[in-house]
This record gives C-alpha cells, structure tokens and sequence, in this order.
C-alpha cells in the first residue's frame, strides 16, 4: 500500500513538474495572469485611493468584499473551536499548568510585549504606505498576547488582555467593517463604495481613509479570535 | 546600474537554496516521531516559505506566513498537543 502511494505521488510530481516547465517566466509582464485587470490595478491605485502600495489597495478596497467574507471566516472559525471545546461534560478538556515562572523568561518577555504590539500598530496603521495591514497588525497583536499567556501564564496575563473580550472583539471587528461598507449605501453608493463616505473629503481621499477603517476592523477581528481559540484550546472555556 | 543587478542576482541564488531547505524541514516533520519536533519542523518550514515569498517580491504574503504561519500556528499546534499523546503512532 505504501509503495502504490509512492508510485501516485513520483507520477502526480512528474505531471506537476511538466506542467510547470509551460508556466510563463517569473515576472513576465505578458503572464496571462498580468494581462488583463493587474494593469488598471497598477495604475489606478494612486489615482483611485492615493495608496502607494498596490496589495492593500486591492486587498481593502477594489476587492474588500473577498476580504470581508474572509474576516467572517477566520470568526467562524473561532466560533467552530469554541463550539468544539467548550464542552462541559464530555471528557473534561484537561487545564494545562501554571508556568513555573523564571526572572529571565519574565522580563524578556515583559520587555518584548510592548514593542510587539507598537510595530504591529505600525503594521496597521502603515499598511498603505509598507508591506502589512489588518491581517498581519491582528496576528501580530495576538502573537504578544499570546506570548504573555505562555510565559506569564493563563491568570498573570488577563490584565493584558481578558479572555471574556476575545469573541466581543472579534464580533467588534467585523461590526467596523460591515459598518464601513454598509455606510455607503444610505448615501448612493454601492456596497463598500467608501467614496460614498460623509466625511467631505475628495473621493481619492475618502477611500484612503476607509482602507485604514477596514484594516482596524480586521486587526480587532484577528486579534479577538486568535486569542479566544488560544484560551479555549488551553482552558476549554473556564 | 551594479546594484540593480546585485539585486537582481542575490534572490536567483538565494531562492534556490530556500526551496531546498523547505523541502527538507517539510519531509524532517512528517518523518520525526516526536510532533512536539514535528510542530518545530513546521513553524520552520513556514519561516522558509515566508522568507521565499520575500525574495519573490510578494512582501505583504511573506509578512503574514511570518506572523500566522511560523508564530501563531505553531504556538496553537503546540497547545494542541496538550490534549494528544506527544509521540506519533504513525
């Protein structure tokens, strides 16, 4: 039986390295991939939303809408191993230790936590300009909070962050982004049409600003759900 | 001009090497017994690829493999574990 996998598999590895022996070079700028709405995107970025970097212009504005039924996945997701692991009875979920607690790891840690989450407000909050945005900023902030849950341990690390807050502030993050897509509509634009926004900006300008609108409403989403499937993995719920 | 072409030659040999090292830690994590090291193999295998991605010019993919693939997947793997037998029976 194995070696009938192993045979599948050299024969799927060949048909893929034929396969890619046909794909266009890297970069090439007549890719069939490139041809056809990358050219607008490139140049309308700056225009449209007066955002150097192309990748957030596209990710929060020309197709927000993937990306916030994408944001509504990732809590779903966090809803499902809430679902599964919050159990109160069948075979109790077992409550890892408390951390022996070491000076060194302590205050290391302690240390690294603030400049943890400021570059990840930069991420954020930077994301138009640099590489980065809610995604990253969101998993980065989890990334310390959960930093503080393994080194300082489940109770020395709720003043950082409660784990009753995980869920409301996931739920919190996808409100501000529907809300900002939502927004538009009262006032005669389509969906997420953020140049539709009250804010009485030129239209380039007022989907800069909802592009920072949206990645705030993602960070909170990633963050809130990082953290409450961190909690309920170690503490099912309790 | 050098620089640009510097620049054009560092990711031609260094992307290579990536791959390798990828391949490596991948085949490592499905091969070691103990998934504590498996999880390791795997945060390490994501690092690569990030760092793959990188040099491929695709920065905001590379930064978020960093953080969600090397960091807070590795870390929820090892949590997992709590609720497993640390050695693979496979």
């Amino acid at each position: 039986m194995k070696a009938l996998a192993l045979l599948a598999l050299g024969a799927l590895g060949l048909v893929l390295l034929a396969a890619g022996a046909g794909l266009p070079v890297f970069g090439d700028p007549n890719a069939p991939a490139a041809r056809h709405v990358s050219d607008d995107y490139l140049r309308g970025s700056m225009v449209d939303a007066h955002t150097p970097n192309v990748v957030t212009t596209m990710i929060a504005d020309y197709r927000s809408f993937d990306t916030l039924g994408e944001t509504m996945v990732v809590f779903a997701a966090g809803l499902a191993c809430m679902l599964l692991l919050r159990l109160p009875e069948r075979g109790r979920i077992p409550t890892i230790g408390r951390p022996k607690g070491n000076v060194i790891t302590d205050v290391v840690t302690r240390a690294m936590i603030p400049v943890i989450q400021l570059f990840a407000l930069y991420v954020v909050f930077h994301g138009h300009y640099s590489p980065g945005g809610g995604f990253q900023g969101g998993a980065l902030i989890a990334a310390s909070i959960l930093l503080a849950r393994m080194v300082l341990g489940f109770e020395r690390s709720q003043y950082l962050f409660p784990t009753r807050l995980g869920t409301p502030l996931g739920l919190l993050g996808i409100a501000v982004f529907a809300g900002v897509g939502l927004e538009a509509l009262p006032f005669g634009g389509n969906l997420l049409d953020y140049s539709r926004l009250p804010l009485g900006l030129p239209s380039d300008m007022l989907r800069n600003w909802g592009i920072l609108f949206v990645e705030i409403g993602v960070a909170l989403a990633v963050t809130g759900t990082l953290v409450s499937i961190f909690d309920d993995l170690t503490t099912g719920g309790r | 001009m050098v620089a640009c072409a510097a620049r054009k030659e560092g990711p031609a040999l260094v992307i290579p090497m990536l791959f390798v090292v990828a391949v490596v830690a991948a085949i490592a994590a499905l091969q070691v017994r103990d998934l504590l090291a498996a999880a390791a193999l795997l945060s390490v295998f994501s690092f690569v690829v990030a760092l793959l991605y990188a040099a491929l010019g695709a920065v905001d993919v590379g930064l978020n493999e960093a953080v969600l693939g090397a960091g807070v997947t590795g870390v929820l793997l090892v949590v997992a574990l709590f609720h497993t037998r640390r050695r693979s029976g496979d």
